[in-house]
């Protein structure tokens, strides 16, 4: 049992107190500090660029921190009743505090707003009781194991904040400088609880044939009184073939196992209390004083359930030549029904979205893996190397089954989720002839396009075809989120005392969604932009790249667009993640310098990307919603380090 | 430890095994909706919910009731505001998606509570009347907006399931005036009492009902009715300030005797301000620190000059209305350079110190004094009264310190009427539904760009697309 942690987190919720994007928006002619070395201010003074705050500036003299601690443990009970009947308890117990301060002190590099200052705390208690009854039996060659179990799981997460920005100076960045005048806070507690009851029975013949069969439910806190529980049942099978009498004589092949699975699981991924029409809190001005009321914050919705999903998973392992080549394959096919989606509904309900379950969503894929020893001997290189594919489809959507437009994506019936939606784009208009072809954005309006400006594509109007007209119409599915294939190899050495091991990881094929870049382009021509738009269109003798736009002060045809395809980028990226090389020094010098061992080490993490992609970390994971994925805004690289290390032995 | 361990969790097993109750669990920090609408605090604190959409609503009130129109224009031609001015706003702007939700969002509120505290008992709620009354006002004051802005509207005057919401039709705008607009108005008239106090100031009260629904029956050309309601106000105690100027000093109480009603924002309470000082200022660095605002400008709603050629020299609104520059501390008028990167001229109405980011003090006026007796001269001229009408129209006027008005025909009366009010009430959110309301925007309009369809504004386009029958929800003529 035991085990602590401690972690420093640094959060930015407003983006405008993000260093990374005020690194990005800033002018590069102008230093970051003046000549008396104090932080040059961005918003004042330079009225042409767009208003940010000093990078260095916040990144310095910023103070943010969130401190955690954690305990973690479990502990069980085991009592055999009879000789092959036991019971087991385990009881487990996850904590987690987090003290969290920031403070933002008033300076000019932050347009002289207030000083302000927040602490926070928060701590979130998980535990878990499991009680089972195992059964284990063997006649013969029939091996038997049961199970019967129960388990118990709450959590409990309860968060603080405090807020304000009434210091009077710099000097002291702790609440206790604001003589008490707070402008912010907030207390809040989220439970959930899960109980399960469960039963297994497994069984093999001669360790030749195996059936797994097992059935659980489970009850969430999370749905209406009525959908609480969940049935779901599984059942697996699988057969040693290698183990056949009629294999015995094939000694190419060590082993070949075929395996295959039906299971059905549910998601309970969703608020707590997202099934209960409860409040929000509002506030509005009153004798000049803040007044708080309430209004209703969310459709209820009893009849909120488990979200399922039912797997079929076929798949083979096999080894042959001395077990030098290892190889599994896996192919599954799944339906998800009963999505726990937040759909839109009509305004006029006074809310715009609701959660249901609604919904249905088709899965299918294949795993590879292979693991080969390459060579055998003083030297020794072995390689493993993995495959996959994945592919999913909307096949139900919502009563009208009309599509979920979350930003730049779009979740429809017939597509995968959150296929990236928004106008197709087809260079520019570099000449004037190619500008009377259009189609146009706004003809006859002021905002109409012109050369130089984006062509986008007619996909349709307002009839269903297209109209020669750039309008809402013409929004379409213009890329995915997904890659065609993911892969990852890793290649271990060893020669006498040296080792070296590199792996690599990598997706092929699917799109980026690069916010970051739509942002800076969205302002003024003259703001500072991405090297990409150097080479713009000038004149019709000189029309740049075909990509970049003529310089644009006052936006036309719809060049800021929000979401259209010359924010997509190419996601496809090959990543060597590490690189391990250790030394182990002869057993002779070790002991003349009295340890047992000693090993040394070098290791490279993240060393190198490959990728097209112009932003910092291809690898996106920014949104959590399943409804947005590939969004990139402002994320952070990925952390490259390099460890010198010495493992002495005593 | 271990054995503590061992022991706590045989004692939780007896706690929790076999019941029901381990996955009941209610929210600590909020509550559900049913278990409120009980006392009197209970709906006080409802009407909170229908006031605060309006703070969020009402910033955007310029777009529509300014940009619109003449007097205003958007000089950079950036985004919505370039649109909305051009007359090119799309029909899938975030502005109509969020008009269209903030007004129904309110009526949704407002329609809660009022279904609750109809069967209330008026000895527990004892402000049974005021609450009800200021509901029906802020409801009456939505739909009047959404039937001006997008005309026929689904009429909900009652709590909506999903499944009804996507039944709904868009009801003519003679139905929605008659049945909800009206009929409230009348109703909160009667339950709302004359004034407040304390943490109570800013309500609605029985003149705002009143004023309100002054406007509407002009807006509906009823001249006979407005002409009665509108003098029912000039009967409650109000008066013009002396000093004009002070309208728009926010070092001095905002509810004066010339305020009827207002959005209130205020500084410093934590996002309750508005964002009109620095979205209404021009971004020009030593004039931003001569006002001391804080946070970045926005350069929108630019004064056009047909607004600043109405003005005589002496009118004392000339300069607060629209200026092209500022005086300094040494009375030094230092003029905005004339640059693309700033608008040329801008509004002082609402140009205060800001010490946080679009968080002003600055209320809006939804609706004043002045346009009370303004509307009640309209409506006395229409109704052939028009020697009657003059000195209301005057009394703007010598307050103003221009020369009043001898005798108009009806004819130059009505145009002297519609000439001060956008004088006087420039850059409060009229001067478009008065040219729509008397029938003068495509004439006046056209010229920037108008076609006739363009005096109602599209449906927000995921709303079409969400209930997909036109039949019942068709989007307004032009816009598809």
């Amino acid at each position: 049992m035991g085990g602590a942690g401690a972690e420093d987190l640094t959060t930015y919720s407003d983006i405008t107190n993000n260093p990374l994007y005020n690194a990005i928006v800033i002018p590069t002619y102008q230093s970051l500090l003046n000549p008396d070395g104090s932080y040059y201010p961005f918003g004042n003074g330079l009225d042409a660029v767009v208003t940010s705050k000093n990078p260095l500036a916040l990144a310095k003299e910023v103070k943010g921190k969130q401190k955690g601690f954690g305990f973690l443990g479990n502990t069980f009970l085991e009592y055999s009743i009879l000789n092959n009947l036991k019971v087991n308890v385990m009881l487990g117990i996850n904590l987690m505090n987090i003290k969290g301060s920031y403070f933002k002190p008033q300076m000019a590099a932050f347009l002289n707003e207030l000083a302000s200052g927040t602490d926070n705390a928060s701590m979130r208690l998980n535990w878990i009781t499991e009680t089972t009854l195992n059964y284990t039996k063997s006649l013969g060659k029939h091996n038997f194991t049961g199970l019967l179990g129960y388990t118990t799981q709450r959590e409990t997460f309860e968060s603080n904040s405090l807020t304000s920005n009434k210091y009077p100076n710099n000097l002291v960045p702790t609440l206790s400088a604001v003589s008490g005048i707070l402008t912010g806070g907030t207390s809040n507690v989220a439970e959930w609880s899960l109980v399960s009851y469960l039963g297994r029975i497994n069984y093999n013949y001669n360790s030749k044939y195996y059936a797994t069969a097992s059935v659980r439910t489970d009850g969430s806190s999370r749905f209406g009184s009525d959908n609480k529980y969940g049935l779901f049942p599984s059942l697996a099978l699988a057969w040693r073939i290698s183990d056949e009498n009629f294999m015995k004589d094939i000694r190419q092949i060590n082993e070949l196992k075929l395996r295959a699975s039906y299971g059905k699981t549910g998601n309970n991924n969703i608020g707590n209390y997202d099934q209960l029409a409860t409040i929000n809190y509002e506030k509005y001005v009153l004798g000049n004083t803040g007044i708080g009321g309430y209004s209703a914050g969310r459709l209820g919705n009893p009849a909120l359930t488990w979200e399922k999903q039912e797997q079929i998973n076929i798949g083979m392992d096999v080894s042959f030549l001395n077990n030098r080549i290892a190889l599994t394959i896996d192919h599954f096919r799944s339906r998800n029904t009963d999505l726990l989606l937040n759909v839109n509904v009509p305004d006029i309900t006074g809310f715009n979205t609701a959660l249901k379950n609604i919904g249905e969503v088709k899965n299918n894929g294949w795993e590879f893996a292979i693991n080969t020893v390459n060579v055998e001997g003083k030297f020794r290189w072995q390689t493993s190397l993995n495959f996959s594919t994945y592919k999913n489809q909307v096949t139900k959507l919502g009563p009208s089954g009309d599509p979920i437009i979350s930003g730049g994506n779009i979740t429809m019936i017939g597509q995968p989720v959150g296929m990236f939606y928004g106008w197709l784009t087809n260079g520019i208009f570099a000449t004037k002839a190619d500008l009377d072809k259009g189609p146009l954005w706004n003809p006859g309006g002021r905002d109409a396009s012109r050369v130089g400006d984006v062509r986008f594509v007619d996909v349709s109007g307002p009839k269903g075809v297209p109209d020669g007209i750039i309008n809402s119409f013409d929004r379409t599915v213009m890329g995915s989120p997904y890659p065609d294939f993911y892969y990852g190899m890793t290649n271990n050495f060893s020669y006498k005392s040296f080792t070296l091991s590199v792996s690599l990881q990598g997706v092929q094929g699917n799109s980026v969604l690069a916010l970051s870049r739509e942002q800076s382009a969205n302002d003024r021509a003259r703001f500072r932009q991405y090297a990409i738009m150097n080479n713009y269109w000038k004149s019709e003798s000189d029309p740049g790249n075909g990509y970049s736009v003529r310089p644009n002060d006052v936006p036309t045809g719809n060049f800021r667009g929000t979401y259209s395809q010359r924010w997509l980028d190419d996601g496809s990226y090959l990543r060597i993640n590490n690189i391990a090389f250790g030394y182990s020094l002869p057993d002779n010098i070790a002991k003349k310098l009295t340890f047992s061992a000693i090993r040394l080490s070098f290791t490279a993490n993240n060393p190198f990307l490959f990728t097209k992609y112009i932003g910092f970390n291809p690898d996106v994971s920014l949104s959590t919603s399943p409804l947005t994925p590939g969004n990139e805004r402002y994320d952070y690289p990925t952390a490259k380090s390099i460890i010198f290390g010495i493992n002495l032995g005593f | 430890m271990k054995k503590i361990l061992t022991l706590l969790a045989v004692f939780s097993l007896l706690l929790t095994a076999c019941n029901k109750q381990f996955i009941e669990i209610l929210p600590v920090d909020t509550v559900t909706v049913d278990v409120l609408y009980k006392t009197d605090k209970d709906y006080q604190d409802a009407t909170i919910g229908v006031y605060s959409i309006f703070q969020d609503q009402y910033q955007n009130m310029y777009y529509f009731g300014d940009i619109r129109g003449d007097d205003v224009w958007d000089e950079l031609v950036k985004g919505t505001a370039g649109a909305v001015d051009n007359f090119t706003l799309a029909n899938d702007d975030a502005l109509l998606r969020d008009t269209w939700r903030n007004y129904y969002k309110a009526i949704t509120r407002a329609n809660a509570l009022l279904e609750k505290i109809a069967t209330a008992d008026a000895a527990v709620v004892t402000n049974k009347n005021r609450h009800t009354g200021e509901a029906e006002f802020l409801r009456a004051l939505a739909y009047f907006d959404l039937v001006r802005i997008f005309g026929d509207v689904p009429l909900v005057t009652k709590t909506l399931s999903i499944d009804e919401s996507y039944k709904t039709p868009r009801e003519k705008v003679d139905k929605i005036y008659d049945e909800v607009i009206i009929k409230d108005l009348l109703d909160a008239e009667a339950k709302l009492p004359a004034s407040y106090s304390g943490a109570d100031v800013g309500r609605a009260t029985k003149g705002a009902a009143k004023a309100l629904l002054g406007k509407v029956y002009l807006t509906r050309k009823d001249f006979a009715k407005a002409e009665a309601k509108l003098q029912e106000v000039t009967t409650l105690g109000y008066a013009l300030l002396p000093n004009w100027a002070d309208l728009w000093d926010y070092t001095k109480n905002e509810h004066h005797s010339e305020y009827i009603f207002d959005i209130e924002y205020e500084q410093g309470l934590g996002g309750e301000g508005s964002i009109y000082t620095n979205r209404f200022t021009p971004k020009v660095t030593s004039m931003i620190a001569f006002y001391g605002i804080t946070g970045s400008v926005d350069d929108q709603n630019t004064p056009h000059q047909v607004l600043f050629d109405l003005f005589d020299a002496k009118d004392k609104r000339k300069d607060i209305t629209a200026s092209k520059g500022y005086t300094d501390a040494t009375g030094k008028f230092i003029p905005i350079l004339i640059s693309s990167n700033n608008m040329s001229a801008y509004t002082r109405k609402y140009i205060v110190k800001i010490t946080t980011a679009n968080d002003s003090p600055a209320n809006w006026k939804v609706i004043r004094y002045a346009d009370v007796l303004l509307m009640y001269a309209e409506a006395l001229n229409e109704n052939g009264k028009t020697a009657t009408a003059l000195p209301y129209l005057n009394q703007i006027r010598t307050r103003a310190g221009v020369d009043p008005y001898t005798t108009l025909s009806q004819t130059d009366m009505r145009d002297k009427i519609a000439l001060e009010r956008r004088m006087e009430l420039a850059f409060e959110g009229h001067r478009w539904f008065d040219l729509v309301r008397t029938g003068q925007a495509y004439t006046v309009m056209q010229k920037y760009g108008m076609r006739p369809y363009n005096t109602l504004f599209p449906i927000p386009f995921a709303q079409i697309q969400l209930i997909n029958n036109p039949a019942i929800f068709p989007q307004n003529p032009g816009y598809n």
